[in-house]
Order: C-alpha cells, then structure tokens, then sequence
C-alpha cells in the first residue's frame, strides 16, 4: 500500500469508518492502536465543536453545547473540512439540518443566518467610493449596477452586512429585498427595480447602514 | 528573547496593556479571511510587537501533496504581516480524497518521506520567498516504515531543504512519556534527542503544558509548563541560546498574566 492511502485509511480510522495500515502502536499509550485513535478523535470532536460553534453561535446558544457538539461530530463525519482554514468549514450545515427527520425549520434558517453573518464578518474590507455615485445622476441606469458591500446576503427577505467590524442583519420589505438580490447577482438597476419600489427611499437606507459602497457601468 | 502566542482572549487586553514581550506568535490559518476584525487586530498588534506567523494547516508531509490555495493565502498574509518567522508541522492532515483532518498526524520517519518534506518545504519557501521553520510534533502513533531518528530526519531536512527546525520542547517529553518512559528517563531521552541536533538548526523553541490522563500523555496544551519541559528547556537552550522561545496556551486559556509569568521564566 502506498503512502498516500496510509495516511487516508488513518484518517478514515479517525473518523471510525476504516482499519488503518502500516501504523506502529507506542508502548506507553495503554490500549494500543484503539486508544490512540481516540486521542485523535477526541481532538477532531472537540475542534469540530468550536469551529462550528465559532461559525454558529445562535444555533449553539439554541442547541445547547451536549446536543450542538454531537451535531457538530455528526456534520464532521458527514461533511469534514476540506481546507486547513477552519473558518471555512460549515456552509453545508443547513443542508445537512435539513435533511435530518423531523427537523424544525425555524434552526435551519438560525443556521444560515449564522452562516451568513459569519461570511460577512470575514469578508474582505471595502472603501465607500461615493465618487462613483455620480453615476446614479448622469449614467444610464440600464447599464448601471451598484457595488454592495463585500459578504452582503439576501436571505428571505432578511440582508445581513457588516458594519464596521461587527455583521449586522435586517429585515427589509418584499420589493427591497428582490431589488438587493438581484444587484448581488449582477443585474443592471432597470432590471433589478420593480414597479412600486421606492429606489429614494432604499438608497438613503443603504447609504445610512453602509450597504452600499458605490456604483459601476455593466461592461 | 521570548514572546506569547497570542490567542482570542488576549486580543484586547495585549493591545491595551501592552506589556513587555519580545513578540507575539499566531496561527496563520485564523487571519486568512480577506478582511474582517482579527485581520484588524493582528495588524494592529504587528504595530506593538514582531509577529511570528505559526501555520497548523499547511500538511507538509501530504502524500497527496500541498494544498495550492492554502498556500497562497498564506503568501497573502505573509505579504500582509511581513512576519519575522514563519513556520507550520512536520505532519500531515491532507489526503487524496480532499478532506482536511484538521490535525497534526504524523509522518513517517523514513527516506520517501523525507524527500516529501524536502519537496513541499521547498515549493513553500519558493513561494514565500524565505526560509520556514518546521515543528517537530507529538504522535500517538508511529509507522511501521519509520527507519531513521527523528533528529536525524530533521537534520536532513534542514540541510536538504534550507529550513529551521521549531523545536518543541513540549512535544518531545509527551512523545518520550508515550514511549512507555517515566518521568525522568522521559526527561534524559528529550535532551539525547536535543543532544543529537547539529548546531545552528533550531531557529525557535516551543513550550506547552500537556496533561497525563491514565494511560496516555496528551499534548493539549492546557496548563503551565512542566518541570520536566523546562528542564529539556534549559538544555536546549546550552546549544541553542540565540533561538527565540515560545509560551503556547491554547485550551482552557488563562489570564493574560499566566502566560506572561511563563514568558518571563523561558526568557
């Protein structure tokens, strides 16, 4: 066997679901292989607690930490890290929740506005070009979109942001709502306006919360 | 010269006390995001203190080799930081498959191994431009395949490759007690390992508490140092005087006080 599935079939061990090869017990550690691995299984649980929990401090709050701990080892093994940035693992989680009978739905949208909160407050900073803004008055809007600021989310009618260093969320009105999802995915402002939408009246908010950082012809 | 590793909790009361260190060490993997609060803290901390960028996450024994955007946020952030070390693990997390164990497991000891090392700590320093320090780490667990001493794989490692070892003190009196050796036989081998060193390699030492659980040593850095570290320390330090040294606490993490009553004694 080869020693990259050595060291896979080890961290398949880990994860309790293969028979590692080629390992060397170490004659201190009573009970041998077996309890080793659970040395390391007990690292990788209680990391997946606190990166998770990190990334969901609602839901753990919710949960409670015995119940959000189990879940956490159980979304571990379901879905494991890929990349040595903890803070990166956990999108998945609210898929996962989802999929588990009888879950309530309420924790299912407390995990992706946690998720969502915890990607704005990592993403990257941003300055308010309100130069750019002149392109409101003098552009064509149909070929005019506006820039949000990095780690917006529209979720349902709630936007989530950040705000100086802290991720803030709000919820905002059916035709508001739209209007931001449609800029985040690139729509030009004619196409993102529906009849009715106070465009004025947004635009104030946006500029009040920090939402919006300037504005860019399509190209 | 000795310094903290600097962990959430101590984010503010270091920055508002700004007590006497000659630097601070973090893991590189938490400031990866491109924007955002502990980005902000780790540059204002930077202004007050060198900073010594400690990676848990590179896996540079993989097999199934470097993780290519992992390394190039790592890049970004030594860009970023310009830090007076960097370094990470002589283990592995990475394999095939993608999944990222998100743990220090270890490597084996032998010939493919090393020339593994030799090749990802090369493609690290080319990237970044500068040497890197690698960690000896404490294991639960051997290869079979393990043909040479640990000191003697990171002799040829440093030699071969143009890196410095972190030695960590804390790790090699965990791996001798798990070893089946009692605390004072534990203690001597430590210092045979530092012993078997070839000068000028140790570009920083590490010290941690570990806890005894019935049965086993587990490195968890969670406590004060021990005497027996210590003790390992003082040995090191005969060979390795000008080596910077490093108080790490990353579980059950203290007043800010503690660590640097521990700086104080390794300095």
């Amino acid at each position: 066997m080869n020693r990259q599935a050595q060291q896979g079939l080890l961290v398949e061990a880990i994860l309790g679901r293969a028979e590692p090869s080629g390992l060397r017990c170490l004659p201190g550690i009573e009970g041998g292989e077996a309890r080793a691995l659970q040395a390391y299984r007990g690292n990788a649980k209680a990391l997946a607690a606190r990166a998770l929990g990190s990334a969901y401090p609602r839901l753990l709050e919710e949960l409670g930490e015995a119940q959000f701990g189990a879940m956490a080892w159980a979304f571990w093994r379901a879905h494991p890290p890929v990349s040595g940035d903890m803070a990166d693992w956990g999108d998945a989680l609210a898929g996962f929740l989802q999929a588990q009978p009888g879950m309530e739905e309420r924790l299912v949208d407390e995990a992706r506005l946690d998720w969502a909160l915890h990607e704005a407050a990592r993403a990257a900073d941003a300055v308010f070009d309100g130069d750019s803004l002149a392109l409101l008055g003098s552009g064509d809007p149909a070929r005019l979109r506006l820039r949000l600021r990095p780690g917006t989310a529209v979720l349902g009618r709630r936007i989530v942001w950040r705000s100086g260093w802290r991720a803030l969320h709000e919820e905002l009105d059916d035709s508001a709502a739209r209007f931001m999802q449609a800029q985040l995915d690139g729509a030009s402002l004619v196409d993102s306006m529906e009849e009715g939408f106070d465009f004025g009246a947004w635009l104030q908010q946006a500029l009040r919360q920090g939402w919006l950082i300037g504005a860019e012809e399509i190209q | 010269m000795a310094g903290i590793g600097w962990r959430q909790p101590h984010y503010e009361p270091l920055l508002r006390d700004r007590p006497a260190l000659d630097f601070i060490e973090v893991h590189s993997e938490n400031f990866f995001a491109e924007g955002g609060a502990a980005l902000a803290v780790l540059m204002q901390g930077r202004e007050l203190y060198p900073v010594s960028l400690h990676g848990v996450g590179l896996s540079l024994g993989s097999a199934a080799g470097l993780d290519a955007r992992h390394l190039e946020r790592l890049a970004r952030l030594v860009e970023r930081v310009e830090p007076m070390q960097v370094s990470d693990h002589a283990s592995f997390a990475r394999i095939g498959s993608g999944l990222h164990a998100a743990d220090l497991l270890p490597i084996a000891y032998d010939d493919d191994s090393l020339a593994l090392m030799v090749r990802h700590v090369g493609q690290v320093q080319e990237r970044l431009r500068r040497p890197i320090l690698v960690e000896n780490i404490s294991a639960y667990l051997g290869w079979q395949s393990d043909s040479m001493a640990e000191p003697e794989f990171f002799n040829a490692l440093c030699k071969r490759s143009g890196c410095g070892l972190l030695l960590d003190v804390n790790n090699l009196v965990v791996n001798a007690r798990n070893l089946g050796l009692q605390a004072q036989a534990a203690t001597a081998a430590a210092c045979a390992w530092v012993d078997q060193l070839v000068d000028g390699i140790v570009g920083e030492i590490h010290l941690a508490g570990h806890a005894e659980l019935p049965g086993v040593v587990i490195d968890d850095h969670g406590s004060r140092v021990s005497e027996a570290v210590w003790q390992v320390y003082r040995h090191a330090r005969q060979r390795f005087a000008a080596a910077p040294a490093l108080v790490e606490w990353d579980t059950d993490v203290p007043a800010l006080e503690v660590l640097l009553d521990e700086a104080g004694r390794a300095a």
